[in-house]
């Protein structure tokens, strides 16, 4: 218990001393906390109720949406918003959550956790309810494969923890398949007018996890998301207790059966995606008590804002930066794909190379040949442009996608794009960069604004 | 020429792509696809090349049962010079057995394997390795990623196939990196391997008596320069 009075008063004052001076401290109090004493976290009190989201993609958004959810609906909510979803952020974010006696000043907690930190975060945290939005595959060097995830989670969450879970995801809705838990699952039926996704190079699910069999999808929304059968064992997909049967992107609704009865909820963003995320967070906060009516009122003002999206019109050109999580192919995917689906022609520009993960080692490029970058071989996309150490490398990924090699340009030095562009060849100019060179994105976007702006005055 | 691909739905780490490249490479070879239910095409023909990439654990131990009964049959294939390609973790299933500290770091698993070769596999599923690699094998130099849970050791040195320059070895402080036998090779290396090592790519399929059209082979070609310069650098970090 004294190593955990001292850590706890550490904790509290360091936190407190890196915020005066202006900084996050949303991770450094929580490593000397735990440093000083390894199960720092068990001893925090903690709100009534703790809901953890985990997942590859999502997990911020679900996060977002009970939060404000719950405030809206009267209840004091701790999360991890600003803070990192490791544990030593939620070592830091328990610590935000008590008084300096150690007494919870919240009703519930919700917290994003990161998947692969699992194993350490439950060991000191029971989870009431554990979301998981869905599981895929991310960077191979980290996060291996989609089914050593699902190991991890399901070592780590407590058999009495209430799991809610993707029932379109034939791996994420097989955590704990053996466990005691209570399982409640969510999915999304085929929308109006959507047809099966384009084929993805990832599928997760091309044998059977149970028999090894060849699955039937008979309907692959993409990559192992959708309806799938085991002609083998006859395994399928869980049958869904919330069910989205539509939506409706003109008025802004989302359709959802709960048992069997249809209740209308607001739409906080027409992708797929987040069409998930959204039955996610509704899914537990019925099981919270929460009535479809206080829900859809909770809902009603919540906007989506992507962080990871910039867009500005300069003169005749549309200017968009899009981060592209580096070494995960299913963001990659994602993004070529919406790349793609921008009206229009267009022009791309990558700004991919992450300097830090080659000088300590653990760069690899298997991530081009997983993503599916068939999709900038549209004819839509006028020119890439392409940057960096391996810029050859990718433009021969590109080649072998389709695209015509008259359509890429090479070169080394990031900025030189400035000099290179040429802002005539399409009205959209996209971006794309990885998301740890952000600094260096955000000087380059000044400058490319400017040379648009200069374009549009010499054209004029 | 006939291509044997050997449990393509579970592939991983880029290794979908070695499949496709083969395929891009060969444009008049016959590809015949075996999934894990199937019976291997090689049990019963002699196809030109076998080629099997990286999976999940759990599914190698499903392709060690599926190979299992016909692990006398490869071994004879080894013998007669076919020409086999192993990347990934696949080179796991060649050893005599796989063991596991699965990720409760508690429970320990030994898993059988085909015992083609008198080496085994150490797996820690806690502890992800992962590595740059630059070495020389069949006459060029191999560059290319390791991700991976473990090591094979005490594989016999004569059936070594890549000299590693910088980088680890098949298990750590060998200088020796992947398994080669006759025509069989293997290796951990991730990248995909074939895609970017147009020099080994090309050796291998015309060893194997393939007209090679290696896709544009000029960008191929320079991207490979570009990086081996760069590994060779001995300025660059981050490689070992």
């Amino acid at each position: 218990m004294l190593r955990f009075i001292i850590a706890f008063i550490v904790c509290k004052a360091t936190y407190t001393g890196l915020r005066l001076l202006g900084r996050r401290a949303s991770h450094t109090p929580g490593r000397i906390a735990l440093h000083i004493c390894p199960d720092y976290i068990r001893y925090l009190k903690k709100p009534k109720h703790i809901l953890c989201v985990t997942g590859t993609n999502g997990k911020s958004t679900v996060c977002n949406l009970l939060e404000d959810a719950l405030r809206t609906n009267g209840y004091t909510v701790l999360d991890n918003k600003f803070g990192s979803n490791t544990e030593n952020g939620i070592a830091v974010t328990m610590t935000r959550g008590v008084t300096i006696f150690n007494r919870c000043k919240y009703d519930d907690c919700v917290l994003e956790v990161d998947e692969r930190s699992s194993t350490r975060i439950f060991r000191n945290i029971h989870p009431d309810y554990l979301i998981v939005v869905d599981l895929f595959r991310d960077s191979c060097k980290r996060n291996a494969h989609p089914d050593f995830i699902s190991d991890i989670i399901t070592n780590a969450v407590p058999d009495d923890t209430v799991l809610i879970l993707n029932a379109d995801d034939v791996i994420g809705s097989r955590v704990r398949i053996e466990g005691n838990n209570r399982r409640i699952h969510f999915n999304v039926l085929p929308l109006e007018g959507e047809s099966a996704g384009e084929p993805n190079i990832i599928n997760d699910a091309g044998y059977c996890p149970v028999c090894g069999g060849v699955p039937e999808f008979t309907f692959r929304r993409y990559h192992h998301i959708g309806h799938f059968r085991c002609p083998s064992c006859g395994l399928q997909n869980p049958k869904s207790d919330h069910v989205v049967t539509g939506i409706d992107a003109q008025k802004n609704e989302l359709y959802a059966e709960h048992n069997g009865n249809a209740f209308t909820y607001p739409l906080i963003q027409a992708s797929t995606f987040n069409v998930y995320n959204e039955i996610a967070a509704i899914s537990l906060l019925l099981e919270l008590g929460l009535t479809p009516e206080q829900i859809a009122k909770s809902l009603k003002n919540i906007k989506v804002t992507d962080s990871r999206y910039y867009e500005k019109q300069i003169g005749d050109v549309k200017f968009i930066s899009h981060v592209v999580k580096g070494l995960n192919p299913v963001a990659f995917s994602v993004v070529s794909n919406y790349v793609k689906q921008i009206e229009g022609d267009k022009s791309v520009f990558m700004f991919l190379d992450d300097n830090v993960e080659i000088k300590v080692g653990c760069e690899n490029l298997t991530w081009y040949y997983e993503a599916d970058l068939e999709r900038l071989a549209d004819d839509s996309v006028k020119h890439i442009y392409i940057s960096g150490f391996r810029a050859e490398d990718m433009k021969y990924r590109l080649l072998l996608a389709g695209v015509p090699e008259d359509r890429m340009t090479t070169f080394h030095e990031p900025f030189d794009i400035v000099n290179i562009a040429d802002f005539s060849k399409a009205p959209t100019f996209i971006m794309l960069f990885e998301l740890y060179l952000y600094d260096e994105q955000m000087k380059l976007r000044k400058q490319l604004e400017e040379k648009i702006e200069a374009f549009g005055r010499d054209r004029k | 020429m006939t291509v044997e691909i050997l449990y393509e739905k579970a592939y991983l780490y880029g290794d979908e792509f070695n499949a496709e490249y083969l395929r891009r490479c060969l444009p008049d070879a016959e590809f015949v696809c075996t999934d894990l239910q199937d019976k291997p095409y090689f049990a019963d023909h002699t196809p030109d090349i076998i080629y099997m990439g990286a999976t999940t654990e759990r599914n190698q131990l499903r392709i060690i049962d599926a190979l299992m009964p016909y692990k006398d049959r490869l071994a004879q294939l080894i013998e007669d010079g076919v020409h086999i390609l192993f990347t990934g973790n696949s080179v796991d299933v060649l050893g005599e057995y796989i063991h596991v500290l699965e990720v409760d770091n508690k429970t320990e698993n030994t898993y059988k394997a085909l015992g083609l070769f008198p080496c085994h596999v150490d797996l820690v599923m806690n502890k992800r390795f992962f590595c740059s690699i630059l070495g020389n094998g069949c006459g060029s130099d191999i560059i290319g990623f390791k991700t991976q849970f473990g090591h094979t050791y005490d594989l016999p040195e004569e059936y070594g196939f890549i000299t590693v320059e910088r980088g680890t070895g098949i298990c750590p402080g060998a200088k020796l990196e992947g398994i080669h036998k006759n025509n069989l090779y293997a290796t951990y290396i991730i990248g995909p391997l074939l895609v970017m090592n147009p020099k080994f790519t090309k050796f291998f399929l015309e060893s194997a008596g393939a007209d090679v059209k290696i896709p544009f082979e000029d960008v191929a070609l320079k991207a490979y320069e570009i990086r081996l310069a760069e590994f060779k650098d001995p300025k660059r970090t981050g490689i070992g």
